[in-house]
């Protein structure tokens, strides 16, 4: 599946952005740290106490935390389009945000936060667990058809559709919410990088971590799927077992990001196209590295924009990632009529 | 000749209690071309399926090169069968080459890596079927003539012994169709493969196939040389419809026009042949004993058409027939 040459150097020039991005989004906030700070702070040489303060506590995990999370997305996305062959397929087109929105509001809303004690660390926690479980639900139930199913579009169906109840029953919650608690919500449904804690990233980097080397298990598999699952069978792919491989990865990726950091839109789907653009290339085994690195990178970059108002006010970071995003998916389909395509 | 394929008692189907075609049994040796014709329905897709592996067959068994295909791993079926489907091939970003590479697939590592054995392979498909051109070209923009020859190629890069193809010229022009049918003929007879595919192109079948498979709705499938099914009369009964008629002589169905009469035609060579064409189109008979006589001379002399001692001069076949038509009846 691959081309005799390795696209190295758009490669490392992806991963030179990344490390310009994480060091910009370090540098930037509402205190300003020198870059040469920054530097002496990372290569262990100290710096002032409120450096250090600013730099581990705030900006280094959350600045990890968007790594992580951007890279999880644009993987996870690319593996949804590659499945379904649908080129606006996303990590949360198996229905694992909405999973997750109803478990934190039921959380927020629905009045379990007062069990758990909203508002404390324990709260916080109870979020992140909240919406793995309510992803969980999501991912068994797709799981379940994806298992059985003859056709990847049944799956899209049950998660769509379990979407959009879940998301009925977070309406009906957000209805006969009271108004504190509704800005809690819409606080989390924002999405955010900053709320991790060092604590949290323990769980929240290994979970990614581990899920994207068990893509590069899949990455063979992968590339077969860009026929469509009938000459992928016919190529000895075991389909459904394939199948759930990814559906399972895709989840975990997109599932841990939205229990730490909300429902982060636009990444998953536009990074990839992106990359496919950029490497001119539909091998997995490129568009892999590829696609975690510039994801990163655009988080990092989406949490710097979001940053720009100044004074301790924060733009919400999907509006940023929606207005990055929209007009790629536009250019995308456009592209498509254009080229009467419609692969991914 | 080894048997590449071999069903017996065969029934295909989605529904265990609904079976499309029941009790075949099928044969294709190394080196040989089927042809699976049939109408609309009769199954051709689902038996094709199934004898990829795509559907468990209802009843029965197909054993590929001795072994029972229900008992093959994927991958262990993969490298003696390969698949070219009808289902939409439209990546973006894919380049012809990476497209035949992935047919390296059951032959690689966990990794997909590709090795110097497998690019030559790679290299010898691509060239077989003169893709050599298209190499670095995307297949989203190839024309659908080209998109074929590329996904035999991908097929061929699996080193099958047999390659199944279903409705591969669907969608060609009648060069593009008879190029794709020499090839596949040429690499069944060349290297030892065996080659099925379906089809309704039942003039190419003829002349191409080295056995034919007709199946029809309910009844059992028929095989055999095709010239043998034509003689037998079998090709008729498979199209056989009401207002359609089958010419042994030509090998082709015919929809016959309403008679306008009897028209006895004088000439030889060339333009006779197309002139009787023109005269049957035109719902005409050929009759010596007619009263209506049409002269074929050499060209560039004009055609005559003479009745009751009248003579008219026609510098065309589109001027005969339309005369022809004009003229009262009797």
């Amino acid at each position: 599946m691959n081309s005799r040459g390795w696209p190295w150097g758009k490669l490392l020039l992806l991963a030179a952005l990344l490390l310009l991005a994480f060091a910009t989004s370090l540098a930037c906030g509402a205190v300003d740290v020198p870059l040469r700070e920054t530097w002496r702070y990372l290569s262990g040489g100290g710096g002032s106490a409120q450096v250090q303060v600013i730099l581990h506590d705030l900006r280094l995990p959350k600045a990890i935390t968007a790594l992580l999370a951007g890279a999880a997305l644009a993987v996870s996305g690319l593996q949804m389009q590659t499945l379904f062959r649908n080129p606006l397929a996303d990590p949360f087109i198996l229905g694992l945000h909405a999973g997750s929105s109803l478990g934190v509001a039921l959380v927020l809303l629905g009045g379990g936060g007062v069990i758990l004690g909203a508002g404390s660390v324990l709260g916080n926690l109870s979020l992140v667990g909240a919406a793995t479980l309510g992803a969980a639900v999501v991912l068994l139930l797709v799981l379940a058809v994806a298992r059985r199913a003859s056709n990847p579009a049944t799956t899209l169906i049950v998660g769509l559709m379990a979407g959009h109840a879940t998301g009925g029953l977070v309406t009906v919650l957000v209805h006969f919410s009271r108004l504190e608690r509704l800005r809690a919500f819409m606080t989390w449904t924002a999405g955010s990088f900053g709320g991790v804690t060092w604590q949290q990233l323990g769980t929240f980097a290994p979970a990614v971590l581990l899920s994207l080397v068990a893509v590069t298990l899949l990455l063979k598999p992968l590339n077969a799927l860009l026929l469509g699952e009938g000459y992928a069978a016919t190529m000895g792919l075991r389909v459904r077992r394939a199948r759930a491989g990814i559906i399972v990865c895709a989840a975990l990726l997109a599932g841990s990001v939205t229990a730490y950091c909300g429902p982060i839109g636009f990444l998953g789907v536009a990074v990839p196209h992106f990359c496919r653009g950029l490497l001119r290339t539909a091998d997995h085994r490129v568009l892999l590295p590829a696609c975690a690195l510039l994801g990163a990178t655009l988080a990092l970059l989406a949490d710097v924009v979001a940053q720009l108002p100044g004074e301790g006010q924060v733009l919400p970071l999907n509006a940023v990632t929606s207005l990055i995003g929209a007009p790629v998916v536009t250019w995308v389909v456009l592209r498509g009529m254009r080229r009467e395509g419609d692969g991914a | 000749m080894s048997s590449v394929l071999h069903a017996r008692g065969l029934s295909v189907g989605y529904l265990p209690d609904r079976p499309v075609a029941a009790d075949l049994d099928l044969t294709v040796a190394a080196g040989e071309l089927v042809c699976l014709l049939g109408p609309n329905g009769a199954g051709k897709s689902t038996l094709i399926r199934t004898l990829c592996g795509l559907l468990p067959p209802l009843a029965g068994e197909v054993a590929l090169l001795g072994e029972e295909l229900g008992r093959l791993t994927p991958w262990q079926r993969a490298q003696r069968l390969s698949v070219v489907l009808t289902d939409r091939v439209s990546v973006g970003h894919l380049t012809v080459e990476a497209l035949v590479a992935l047919g390296r697939q059951p032959h690689t590592d966990w990794t997909g890596r590709l090795r110097a054995s497998d690019w030559e392979r790679i290299d010898w498909a691509i060239a077989a079927v003169g893709a050599e051109a298209l190499r670095q070209r995307l297949v989203a923009e190839l024309s659908d003539g080209e998109r074929q020859k590329v996904l035999v190629a991908r097929a061929l890069a699996q080193e099958p012994a047999l390659i199944v193809l279903d409705e591969p010229t669907a969608f060609l022009d009648l060069p593009h169709r008879l190029e794709l049918t020499r090839l596949l003929r040429d690499l069944a007879q060349s290297g030892g493969r065996a080659v099925i595919l379906s089809t309704h192109d039942l003039d190419l079948a003829l002349r191409a196939a080295d056995r034919l498979w007709l199946l029809r709705p309910g009844q059992p499938l028929q095989a055999g040389a095709p010239e043998d099914l034509v003689l037998a009369g079998a090709v008729a009964a498979t199209f056989e419809q009401p207002g359609l008629l089958f010419h042994p002589e030509t090998g082709a169905f015919e929809a016959p026009v309403a008679g306008r009469g009897a028209v006895c035609l004088d000439g030889h060579g060339l333009r006779a042949v197309w002139t009787r064409r023109a005269l049957q189109r035109a719902g005409y008979q050929i009759d010596d004993a007619a009263d209506l006589v049409v002269t074929v001379c050499d060209a560039p002399e004009p055609w005559q058409l003479a009745r009751c001692g009248q003579t008219i001069e026609c510098d065309d076949l589109a001027t005969l027939v339309a005369t022809l038509r004009a003229l009262p009846p009797g």
